[in-house]
Parts: structure tokens; C-alpha cells; sequence
């Protein structure tokens, strides 16, 4: 129920930038909990157009799919009738979770919980999905959520110093990992592991294209750019031109994606029930 | 459209009650008749009823 980006309006874009990276990551955790494959019930909360309930589906076949925009389910509706394949689809709100209690093995959740919450209200909305993810979890359930650190927040997009106000207003929307394992506690989970793939890039094609924050699509798939004023927007667009007609906008990518390699883009959190 | 199966795991969000399908009206109801759901192109959307246009 992003408060800053309108899903229903982006949809038909989204799949431009967006992939699902890190899927090998979820899969790996999923085969670990080593049980019937047949069985396992597995929720893409803020599921977007269906990019790892896609990847999901080709091992598994109980798979649901929630989300606020009907505009990004009907694209996921689409992609899975293009295939012939049948999916659990639901328009929900992640913090009131329509399943019974333990019926769920796998809760993932890919960079979505950040527009659960407006900045000061103590991730009110983000600890209710977790107290709704315990709850409708298996006892040996597994909850994978899909998140940006802080750092990687500034430092995990080559353009990250350039939008500089956009992310610090960002990082009033993500939990630092103390905060979130404070959470975790409360609604009964507990973190088991934290995993970062530092050579996966989140927007993949066009990343290290230096013309590609000039291209609106490009950036309608980071969240990130809504977040800059107008004005904001057109002075860091300036910046890139002049870096560009002075021949110096590759080097600069190229010297802050350093950075990049160092920490990853994003981060999963692998979490259990206590 | 709407998968009956999915009945099985689902409850409504409001209440926590098993949810009923009126097949003729689309919707799914809450056992106690209290709170309906409608069926959209096959997608339930449970969702209480003042959170529906956010």
C-alpha cells in the first residue's frame, strides 16, 4: 500500500527493470527445509507482477500470490495464463493475512515491506506483518525477506550520492538490522542467517548504461527517485549531463560502483520461528 | 475463474472466520455473514471494506 508510488500505474513498466534476483537464494533455503515438495504452501507477499512466484513455480507447485495493486496482479494473472499454469492469486493487505493459522510453509517477501510504513510511526505496520507472517506459518515455517541495508541503500546503486536527499528520506522507510531483529522478536521470529549476493544487480539491464537515469521507465523501476522533489530531480539530471558532456560520467560509474562490489544491493533475511 | 480449493487456507482478515463462496454474487462471505469479499476476474480481494480504495 505504497504511500509514494502508484502500483497500479507502473505495472505495465515494471518488468523493464525488474527481475527476480536472488532467486537461487530462496530456492536454496526453500529444498533445505527438506520436506514434500507437493505439500509446501508458499506465499509471495507483495508478490508485484509475479517475477519469483514465476521461479517459484517451476519447482512448486502451491503457489500464492498477494498484493495490494490489482493493476500489478493482473499482470501477474496474465503471465501465469500466458504459461498455462494455475496460481493462487489474492488482493490483500500484507498486515491482515486472509490465511488460517500454520498453513503456510514459505512467507517470502521481496523489497516491498519499505511502503508498509510512512517515516515515524515505528514500523508499526511492517511489525504486523511480521506478527501475520508467525501466525500463519508452519511451527518449521520459513519467512525470506528481501530488503536493502542502509548502506546499501547509498552505496549499493553507483547513483546513490547523486539522489543523496531521496536517500535519506529512504532510509526513514528501512529498518536498520537492530530495529528489525527487535521486531522479529516481538512477533515470536527469530533471525537465522542474513545472505547477500554481491554480484547480482537488482536492475540488471541498463545498470551500467550511463544514459540510463535520463530514461523516466528506467528510473520508475527504483523506488528511490520518487522520492526526490521535482527540483531535486532536474538538478541531479543537470549533474549527470555535465558529467556526460565532459566525458566523465563512465569513470564515475565506474568508481562508485566500487562500492557496490564491496556490500551487494540487497540483503535477505532468513528467519524462523522461535 | 475463482479456485475453491484455495477456501481450505483462507480466512477472513477481519474476523478470522472460514469465508463461504456465493457462487451467483461472486463474493466470499465470513461464516458469520458479517464481512463479503468480492471476486474480481477470478482474484478474491480480502480486504475490509474501508481499506479498499487506499
Amino acid at each position: 500500500m505504497s504511500k509514494y508510488e502508484n502500483y497500479d500505474a507502473i505495472s505495465e513498466n515494471y518488468d523493464k527493470t525488474r527481475t527476480a534476483v536472488g532467486i537461487e537464494i530462496v530456492l536454496g533455503y526453500i529444498s533445505s527445509l527438506n520436506k514434500d515438495r507437493e505439500k509446501l504452501q508458499i506465499l509471495d507477499a507483495g508478490c508485484g507482477t509475479g517475477n519469483y512466484a514465476l521461479e517459484l513455480k517451476k519447482h512448486y507447485p502451491n503457489i500464492w500470490c498477494a498484493d495490494f495493486s490489482m493493476g500489478m496482479l493482473s499482470k501477474c494473472q496474465q503471465k501465469f495464463a500466458q504459461r498455462e499454469q494455475q496460481v493462487n492469486l489474492l488482493r490483500c493487505d500484507i498486515t491482515k493475512l486472509p490465511f488460517r493459522d500454520g498453513s503456510l510453509d514459505v512467507v517470502i517477501c521481496n523489497q516491498s515491506l519499505h511502503h508498509l510504513d510512512e517515516p515515524g510511526n515505528n514500523f508499526k505496520h511492517l511489525a504486523e506483518f511480521l506478527r501475520q507472517a508467525a501466525r500463519s506459518l508452519q511451527p518449521d515455517g520459513l519467512l525470506l525477506i528481501n530488503t536493502i541495508t542502509h548502506q546499501q541503500l547509498h552505496d549499493g546503486v553507483w547513483w546513490g550520492d547523486l539522489i543523496k536527499p531521496a536517500v535519506e528520506r529512504m532510509k526513514l522507510r528501512f529498518t536498520t538490522d537492530e530495529q528489525l531483529a527487535a521486531l522479529l522478536a516481538q512477533a515470536g521470529l527469530t533471525m537465522t542467517n542474513r545472505v547477500v549476493a554481491l554480484d547480482t544487480i537488482i536492475q540488471q539491464h541498463g545498470y551500467f548504461d550511463p544514459g540510463s537515469l535520463f530514461d523516466k521507465t528506467f528510473r520508475d523501476g527504483d523506488s528511490h527517485f520518487s522520492l526526490l522533489t521535482p527540483d531535486e530531480l532536474a538538478g541531479m539530471l543537470q549533474q549527470l549531463e555535465k558529467m556526460r558532456e565532459h566525458g566523465e560520467l563512465e569513470a564515475y560509474i565506474h568508481e562508485r560502483d566500487r562500492l557496490r562490489r564491496d556490500i551487494g544491493q540487497f540483503t535477505y533475511y532468513v528467519i524462523g520461528k522461535k | 475463474m475463482f479456485n475453491t480449493d484455495m477456501l481450505v487456507f483462507l480466512i477472513c482478515p477481519v474476523s478470522h472466520l472460514a469465508l463461504y463462496y456465493d457462487t451467483e454474487r461472486q463474493y466470499l462471505i465470513s461464516a458469520d455473514g458479517q464481512n463479503e469479499y468480492p471476486i474480481v476476474n477470478g482474484i478474491p480481494v480480502l480486504m475490509p471494506n474501508n481499506a479498499m480504495e487506499e
